[in-house]
């Protein structure tokens, strides 16, 4: 019974620290290619101020499930979230 | 140790682990995740609330199925829960809303809307798992007790 209790309190840390640590180690997380990301400020297409001072690689979560929403920086026409044009 | 036990750690693994991953990962892109919200098919105040009450829920749901006492009560509001985005899937698979973009956090914001539904799906059916075990062992352990 008390062997039953431990196993199931160390598949809970187990648990907490796999989905905490897992989220904490990849969001948001510049990829290899970038080691310092710049934040800035991303705009739509109709020029609509979306997101305030973020790096790229989370404008990129923000496009990533949907093709109708595609951001670039406001300080730069060049750099852009991947992903297809609205 | 019973392959039941086993199973119902795995369920109680996935459900914690997941609903911790999703919370935590919308919480540390916290902007993102509440631009996503104001494009979703609610209103304004409902928005609001909804931007602060699913990672609260998912993280209370989890802290639940850690502790002894409230596991399976944390077992049955995470299946509520992911029939609720499973409903809401359903409807935005039949272009209920038209297309939205995913309010997910993390990996789960990478999959597209069918990809999506499939994943809330899996987790339906093991909250649905997770819960037939628990009835068994509870219903065993009383035939148990009268037997007694």
């Amino acid at each position: 019974m008390l062997l039953m209790k431990r196993i199931k309190l160390l598949f809970a840390l187990t648990a907490v620290l796999a989905g905490a640590g897992t989220a904490i180690a990849t969001t948001g997380k510049p990829g290899a290619s970038a080691a310092v990301e710049v934040n800035r400020n991303w705009i739509d297409w109709n020029d609509d101020l979306v997101l305030v001072n973020v790096p790229k690689s989370v404008a990129d979560l923000y496009c990533a499930s949907s093709i109708d929403i595609c951001l670039r920086a406001q300080d730069n026409v060049y750099i852009h979230t991947n992903g297809y044009l609205p | 140790m019973k392959a039941r036990d086993i199973i119902l750690l795995a369920c109680y693994f996935l459900f914690t682990s997941m609903f911790l991953y999703a919370a935590v990962s919308k919480l540390m892109t916290y902007q993102v995740f509440v631009v996503q919200m104001q494009r979703q098919p609610f209103s304004d105040a409902y928005g609001k609330f909804l931007t602060w009450a699913i990672p609260a829920a998912e993280i209370l749901f989890a802290i639940m199925m850690v502790t002894t006492a409230f596991r399976k009560l944390g077992l049955y509001l995470s299946t509520s829960l992911m029939i609720c985005f499973t409903g809401y899937i359903v409807l935005v698979q039949f272009h209920y809303y038209g297309k939205i973009p995913c309010s997910c956090g993390g990996a789960i914001s990478k999959l597209s809307w069918t990809q999506h539904l499939l994943f809330n799906l899996f987790f339906v059916a093991i909250g649905f798992l997770g819960i037939y075990l628990e009835r068994r062992a509870e219903s065993l352990q009383q035939n148990v007790h009268l037997a007694k």
